[in-house]
């Protein structure tokens, strides 16, 4: 069955209208800008989705938002997300969360290297096989004694890489490193001897900082169409030091 | 022609006259103003070489220009000769003095009999430095270490990072280790210049220091001193 298109509709009735007549039915209209259409009511081309993979360490959330003209849109029965990890799959679900019924997720296992991404349809032709690049897993190493703010910190991960985005941040009340860009993946950083600072309110002058490294790649393809494909993947690390001065 | 040139030379005479300089109000001067009301506003950088000294001369928030007798001079502690007059430049007034010093004089000289004169501001910088760098050309993939001494663990340390083929890079370290070492990952390229030669300018700034301004000048004044050393390196991708 091919899709009722009725915001298509809409906007060829609602041309023939005189302006007052416009203006009446854009204020009772002006619902679906906020309202979630169904996807059963939306071509396709007019659709763009927004997906985030976010890995802190214990498992990946894969979360995708499906947007049509000016509205989220809902999946009608039949249509639904699938995602591919390596040689399985798994289908999305909506969020439970309030003011989220319009989002699926999925958790998935410890995985290395790029997911794919199905959007099945019934009501118009599905897109397949979208490429979700996400960076490489790692773990974090860190000094396991305290160490001195007036002595560099070394910091270690596993592996070398390039092609994405990494940054690191110390955060503790007597250590802080605002979020640092780094230009390449070396596998390890120093942070500097005096780099790390006392905040005001530190109080005590040593402290537990949480270290954290985070690798990222943001992507935009196209969604099948003039749609929008867009994929944010982030893996973070996170650690503890003790920092004395 | 000579009627068009003739008529062009009018309107500029006459634009003076119509108003085109009316909303330039002409600067405030320190002309009939009491030195106990005026304050002095420093910033002095110090390199290993030569120490740039400007001033700002202010009623309040009022930066004044200096009236006729009266000037502004600077030189290193117990040493006259170094004494220079500073300069109008821009709003406020500049000189540079040859050779290194730990404390300048700065005075505020007045000739009119009515007025005072406060010829002993006296600025202490922040202790001076030495920086061991690289002399030879170095990769941007393998770390540069900058060292510095003497040390000085009471104050912050700032460095930025500057050159042809990088983003300007800054990094201040809260107390002085006397050391810094610039890592591969702290450099991003311009754009099309990832592979190419280009000098790293490293500038290591120490603040601090110590001002008395003369008695005779009003509150308000304020000091900027600041140890500053450059050392340029060559490098390679």
């Amino acid at each position: 069955m091919r899709p009722r298109l009725r915001t298509r509709l809409l906007v060829g009735v609602t041309l023939g209208l005189t302006l007052g007549a416009l203006v009446t039915l854009g204020a009772l209209g002006g619902c679906s800008e906020t309202r979630a259409e169904d996807s059963v009511d939306v071509a396709t081309a007019d659709l763009s989705a927004f997906v985030t993979i976010v890995d802190e360490g214990a498992g990946t959330t894969l979360r995708v938002e499906l947007v049509g003209p000016g509205a989220h849109v809902h999946l009608a029965p039949g249509e639904r997300f699938v995602v591919h990890v390596g040689a399985s799959s798994m289908t999305l679900t909506p969020s439970s969360a309030a003011g989220e019924e319009d989002v699926y997720l999925a958790t998935l296992p410890d995985f290395s290297g790029d997911l794919r991404l199905d959007f099945e349809r019934v009501n118009d032709h599905g897109v397949l096989g979208l490429a979700m690049p996400v960076p490489p897993p790692f773990t974090l190493a860190l000094p396991t004694t305290p160490i001195s703010r007036a002595a560099p910190l070394p910091l270690a991960w596993s592996g070398a890489g390039s092609g994405y985005d990494l940054a690191l941040a110390v955060d503790g009340p007597c250590a802080h490193l605002p979020t640092r860009a780094l230009s390449r993946d070396d596998g390890g950083y120093v942070v500097q001897a005096g780099e790390l600072v006392e905040l005001p309110d530190a109080g005590a002058p040593s402290c537990t900082a949480t270290v954290t490294v985070t690798r990222s790649l943001s992507t935009s393809a196209s969604f099948g169409g003039p749609g929008r494909f867009d994929v944010d993947a982030r893996r973070t690390r996170k650690g503890t030091v003790e920092s004395t001065p | 022609m000579k009627l068009v040139h003739a008529g062009i030379l009018a309107l500029a005479a006459l634009s003076p006259l119509a108003g085109c300089t009316s909303d330039v109000a002409p600067p405030d001067t320190s002309a009939g103003r009491a030195t106990s009301s005026l304050s002095l506003d420093v910033t002095v950088r110090a390199s290993d070489a030569y120490v740039l000294v400007q001033a700002d001369v202010r009623d309040g928030s009022t930066s004044l220009q200096l009236a006729a007798g009266d000037r502004l001079s600077a030189g290193f502690d117990g040493l006259p000769a170094t004494s220079t007059w500073l300069q109008r430049v821009g709003s406020g007034y500049a000189a540079e003095l040859a050779g290194r010093s730990d404390t300048l004089l700065l005075a505020l000289l007045r000739d009119d009999a009515a007025a005072v004169s406060a010829p002993s501001t006296r600025l202490t910088l922040p202790p001076a430095f030495d920086v061991v760098a690289p002399t030879t050309t170095v990769s941007r993939a393998s770390a540069i270490t900058l060292t510095w001494s003497p040390t000085d663990a009471t104050r912050e340390m700032s460095l930025e990072a500057t050159g042809a083929c990088i983003q300007t890079l800054d990094r201040t370290l809260s107390h002085d280790p006397g050391t810094f070492t610039l890592q591969p990952a702290d450099l991003f390229a311009k754009p099309g210049e990832q592979l190419q030669p280009c000098e790293l300018v490293l500038t290591l700034r120490r603040a601090g220091g110590a001002v008395a301004f003369d008695p005779a000048l009003g509150p308000g004044g304020r000091a900027t001193l600041t140890q500053e050393r450059v050392v340029r390196i060559a490098t390679t991708p």
